[in-house]
């Protein structure tokens, strides 16, 4: 593992956490600072308010997943304490050679133990596979699911046949209590689509003006959600009818509401090994839906040039709990890399990885992962938003030939001569504009270079747009946003 | 490629279709029309034809099948509008220059906060913003945050707004292309920052472009471009402007003319004076030697008039007087050297006297006290030495002695000064005319500070005086401050306990050098009476400043054993337990532990025996003898939620 200021910030629970640990470790507040022979173990104290220190370790013996320990009682972990020693780390303090203290080791002891058991059990479970759940009760599920899309047909029949002009008359309250019915048939992906027709409605009593423009979203959810609900049918009819009731390779599967857990994407074999990754773009949304936070990432599979994204969803209820991603700019070596089941740029998961600066010649290498010209990234999108199930935008790094402005629209053009405008996605709101900066660039874009971004179709004018997220040079990726 | 007009229409009017309601498909004549378009498509396309199918469905189907068909209809056409979706932009293409930023590897955790505070609203954000600008100023050269900050100069809190043109003045030139860049010559608060930054960070190579934009320039953005061209702009121009400017504008040009030298420029404020009230104010904070006549002309003028035509004189005389007085401070030509004599010699018919108005404006105290206030701001120099000729006149008038002392201080030997002034201080009791004297003498002391940079006492903390303070001053200082006949005035200190403290004795403490060992012994000697004595007077009620006279004793390497316990017996008050903790914590680096600890011993047979009083002794008897067990061990000063968690 090589300990970098990003690998640091990586760990840390939230940007707050990583800020207290820098401080701590600028005012001096660590003494005692020591590590084993074999530079596995790094400890020290750390002054709190407390009378007595706290003991903070960080024990590297795990290879690319450190384990940190301390005394304080904070529910955060890491806790800004071993995120300051991090940082003791980092500027290389002076670290005395000492025989690992006795507690630390019997921690150490008990969790090759715990690990011992995990990989017994996985061997275990691999060599018998787990008790499918009861046939009868899977049976029940998809019954209830079927009687669920039934309910959610009447009401997009019920709303369009009033007209979704009436919308502006009714209750965002009425739409809260069809979504919460539906909740009782196992979709959450439909209760979440009458949850965001809920919020049209406020949007239009809010601000009458904007009506218009909340018909036409109201309308693609309902266009989205009729899709879901006859594909699905015919699905679950299927499933019914074949009695197979695992977990199957479809996007439907999410669509409907169900959960991806790491081992039935390994039972259906949506993964991939050995995965070098290196982030393209990192960026933060609010869904008011479903009141949550979306930390997405857009990574490059270095070996084939695929573009996937990671979610990390954070409930606003249980923000405190749930660690905070952030931008990385390493490269992760992901020995089992799994994929959510979709077209085009998927989920991808992982839970094990290692870190590393990435190599200039890795550096290099990425731009030429691009689409090989404007047309075919263009083709390719056109391709996936014509699928209703779909986000109507893909990710794509396109190469540049030269970046420019016509008039007052930012324009890429491929060496072919093929043009595209730039333009942010009005859908991603102020915070994602990134268009602009295009003419900030310190520098002028290098031969070779490419542009990752989200290309998507605008509404307003039939145009298919690319929103610029980084700029991907041979010698490093320039982040137009985060 | 086809006309695609019959697929927007249709895909508009099917969406009408949804928001109207499918009840009313039947009536929707438009509808009807749209898909009779289509037909052309459909003929030579087979998803236009599938398209045109499912139209023909839907408006076909009955009332309970007409969603479904509208959806599925609706869905094929987005999905077809999608694939017809169109690249390319003609025209030429213009290659992006190179913009000024910097990219630094900023994650979002590092950024977003940033970007929040820059550009959102509510509380804390500036404290932000500073504390990241402190720790990496290179951060907010980043091509992502540098626009923020431009565009945070019209924050609506102006304490960031500044904040962001510190930020940015500390750029320096290299700043100047981006705040150039989409400059608004009519804009707001906004753009004036930008122009107070670009002269600020551009030096003399912001006049160029401040030059070219005066004449678009409006309102507070001329004003401002008007302020920074001031050093570059010719008398001449000046001049021209003052007659083409109006309101804040013209105001600007007159601050820039107050700097200026040249006949021309004396007789335009001789007209300005004579034309329109509030000149003065433009006059008062020049450094010309022209402002300086002219202040001193007007000065004559004014009393002059009074003298020959009687006080107070027309409505506002008094005042004006008063405002040309002010406007003095600081002048050092010879018109206003000459008039402090000639002044001081009619000094008889200047008035004390009400204006009409009924508002006091004492004169014969304001001419003295405006000479002492210039003295405070020329230092050394002519005003100084007019003040000396003036005191050598009258030796025993009390009026004179305070900036005779002052200018004394800045021009003779410190033995000199000593052996003139100190007799004025009284050790007893005397005549009214002599109580006068020392009270002037003690009162004008509060200028005069110890620097420890400069190694000497400085008057108005800025002029160094000739020669360190004679050391027997601070012995006579003592003597006359505990037995003198001193008036007493008392101030609240700073301190969060709100002590009451004699203002004479801070002066004194403030001007003694506490490092020289006899001053040293004068000090400690003031500050134990006053730590084991009740104040005078009604003050006593509010108990005996330990807190202050500890801080000073410390300062002045006194001990604080068998005197602090001593001090606090004579508080009225309880004593929050708190203040005890602080002031030990807050003087660890003054006080070794063992001083703390015999110290802190000494409180804790106080508090035990009732003789002092602290509001929680629960936790003083806990804490202070578990405080001196580990300072004895060795051990550091405990933190304040190690005595708040003794708390029962």
């Amino acid at each position: 593992m090589e300990l970098t200021e990003s690998f640091i910030l990586s760990q840390a629970p939230n940007p707050a956490a990583a800020e207290n640990g820098r401080k701590l470790s600028r005012k001096g507040s660590f003494s005692g600072h020591h590590k084993d022979a074999g530079g596995t173990l790094f400890w020290a104290d750390c002054a709190g308010s407390g009378k007595t220190p706290y003991h903070v370790s960080i024990d590297l013996s795990g290879g690319g997943d450190p384990v940190c320990r301390c005394s304080c009682p904070s529910r955060q972990f890491p806790c800004k304490h071993a995120l300051g020693l991090y940082f003791e780390m980092l500027a290389e303090k002076d670290f005395a050679v000492a025989d690992i203290p006795q507690d630390i080791a019997e921690k150490r002891q008990k969790q090759a133990q715990r690990a011992e058991k995990q990989a017994e059990r996985r061997e275990k479970a691999a060599k018998s596979p787990p008790k499918p759940a009861s046939a009868a009760a899977q049976k029940k599920k998809l019954d209830k699911q079927l009687q669920g899309l039934d309910q959610a047909e009447r009401m997009v029949d019920e709303l369009l046949t009033a007209g979704v002009a009436t919308m502006a008359g009714a209750s965002a309250q009425t739409y809260e209590k069809l979504a919460k019915e539906l909740g009782n048939y196992y979709l959450t992906g439909a209760q979440t689509a009458f949850e965001r027709i809920a919020l049209t409605v406020r949007s239009i009593q809010k601000d009458p003006e904007q009506a218009e423009q909340c018909y036409a979203q109201a309308l693609q959810i309902l266009i989205a959600l009729h899709s879901t609900i006859k594909r699905s049918r015919a699905f679950l009819q299927q499933k019914l009818d074949a009695k197979a009731y695992s977990a199957e390779d479809t996007v439907l599967f999410e669509a409907m509401g169900g959960v991806w857990r790491l081992e039935d994407l390994h039972a259906v074999g949506a993964y991939r090994e050995n995965v070098r990754l290196v982030q393209l773009a990192f960026d933060v949304s609010y869904d008011e839906a479903k009141r949550e936070y979306v930390e997405r990432g857009w990574w490059i599979d270095l070996g084939t040039g695929r573009i996937d994204q990671t979610r990390n969803l954070r409930p606003v209820k249980a923000m405190k709990y749930i660690k905070a991603e952030d931008s990385r700019f390493d490269l992760l070596e992901v020995p089992i890399l799994y994929t959510y089941p979709g077209e085009g740029s998927c989920r991808i998961r992982w839970e094990d990885c290692a870190s590393r600066s990435i190599t200039p010649e890795e550096q290099a290498a990425l731009p030429a992962l691009a689409q090989p010209d404007l047309a075919a990234a263009v083709k390719m999108v056109k391709g996936q938003i014509k699928n209703t199930l779909l986000p109507k935008y893909a990710p794509v790094l396109v190469p540049i030939g030269q970046l420019g402005t016509v008039g007052e629209e930012f324009v890429l053009e491929d060496a072919a001569g093929g043009r595209i405008q730039l333009r942010d996605r009005r859908e991603d709101g102020a915070d994602h504009a990134s268009t602009a900066r295009l003419a900030m660039l310190p520098e002028a874009v290098p031969p070779g270079s490419a542009l990752f971004g989200l290309m998507f179709y605008d509404n307003a004018d039939g145009h298919i747009c690319l929103h610029p997220y980084s700029l991907v040079t041979p010698r490093q990726t320039i982040r137009l946003l985060y | 490629m086809p006309n695609l007009q019959p697929l927007y229409d249709i895909k508009e009017r099917l969406e009408h279709a949804a928001i109207a309601g499918t009840n009313l498909l039947s009536e929707d004549f438009r509808l009807t029309r749209a898909a009779e378009a289509l037909t052309p498509l459909a003929k030579a396309s087979p998803v236009f034809a599938k398209i045109d199918a499912g139209v023909r469905t839907l408006l076909a189907a009955p009332p309970e099948g007409r969603s479904t068909a509208l959806l599925d209809t609706l869905s094929l056409v987005d999905a077809v509008a999608y694939t017809q979706g169109v690249t390319g932009c003609p025209g030429d293409l213009m290659p992006l220059p190179p913009g000024s930023g910097v990219m630094r590897p900023l994650s979002y955790g590092q950024l977003h906060p940033l970007l929040e505070a820059l550009t959102g609203t509510g509380g804390g954000r500036a404290s932000l913003v500073q504390s990241r600008w402190e720790a990496d100023p290179e951060q907010f050269r980043d091509f992502r945050i540098l626009p923020a900050v431009i565009a945070g100069l019209g924050d609506s809190y102006g304490g960031l707004a500044d904040l962001n043109a510190r930020i940015l003045t500390a750029m320096g030139p290299a700043i100047l292309p981006r705040l150039q860049e989409g400059f608004d010559p009519a804009g707001k608060k906004d753009m004036v920052r930008r122009v107070e930054v670009i002269a600020k960070a551009g030096g003399s190579s912001a006049e160029p472009w401040l030059r070219q934009i005066l004449p678009q320039a409006k309102k507070d953005v001329r004003e401002a471009a008007i302020d920074a061209l001031r050093p570059y702009l010719s008398t001449q121009e000046l001049l021209e402007m003052a007659v083409t400017e109006k309101g804040k504008c013209r105001e600007a040009v007159l601050r820039g003319l107050a700097q200026q030298e040249g006949e021309a420029v004396k007789t335009f404020w001789r007209e300005e004076a004579q034309r329109r009230t509030g000149t003065h104010e433009f006059l008062r904070d020049a450094s010309s030697s022209i402002a300086s006549d002219l202040v001193a002309e007007q000065l004559r003028r004014l009393f002059e008039t009074g003298f020959a035509e009687g006080w107070p004189g027309p409505t506002g005389f008094l005042q004006s007087v008063a405002d040309w007085l002010h406007a003095a401070e600081g002048k050092t030509s010879p018109a206003m050297i000459d008039f402090w004599r000639w002044i001081d010699s009619r000094y008889d018919d200047v008035p004390s006297t009400l204006n009409k108005t009924g508002r006091f404006t004492d004169l014969k105290t304001a001419v003295p006290t405006t000479l002492l206030d210039s003295l405070l701001r020329a230092g050394p120099g002519p005003v100084a030495e007019v003040c000396w000729e003036l005191y050598q006149k009258r030796p025993d008038e009390p009026r004179y002695l305070p900036f005779g002392f002052l200018a004394a201080l800045l021009q003779k030997p410190a033995a000199e000064v000593y052996t003139l002034f100190a007799p004025y201080l009284l050790l007893e009791d005397s005549t009214p005319l002599h109580r006068r004297q020392s009270d002037a003498l003690l009162g004008v002391i509060s200028h005069v500070r110890w620097s420890k940079e400069k190694g000497r006492q400085c008057v108005s903390a800025s002029f160094p005086v000739a020669e360190p303070m004679d050391p027997r001053w601070f012995d006579r200082l003592a003597q006359v401050l505990l037995h003198g006949p001193v008036s007493r005035e008392s101030q609240y200190t700073a301190l969060v306990t709100g002590e009451v403290v004699e203002v004479h004795d801070s002066a004194v403490l403030c001007m003694a050098d506490p490092t020289d060992p006899a001053v040293r012994i004068s000090m400690t000697s003031l500050i134990h009476s006053r730590m084991t004595q009740l104040p005078l007077g009604h003050y006593s009620r509010y108990g005996t400043p330990w807190m202050t006279y500890s801080s000073y004793l410390l300062q002045f390497g006194g001990s604080l054993r068998g005197v602090l316990a001593e001090s606090m017996t004579l508080c009225t008050k309880p004593i929050y337990v708190y203040y005890i903790w602080k002031f030990f914590d807050d003087y660890r680096d003054l006080l070794t532990p063992a001083e703390t600890a015999d110290v802190l011993e000494e409180l804790g047979q106080g508090i035990q025996a009732k003789h002092i009083l602290v509001d929680q002794d629960d936790i003083a008897e806990k804490a202070i003898p578990y405080t001196i067990a580990e300072l004895r061990a060795g051990r550091a000063y405990p933190e304040w939620s190690v005595w708040w968690d003794m708390r029962p």
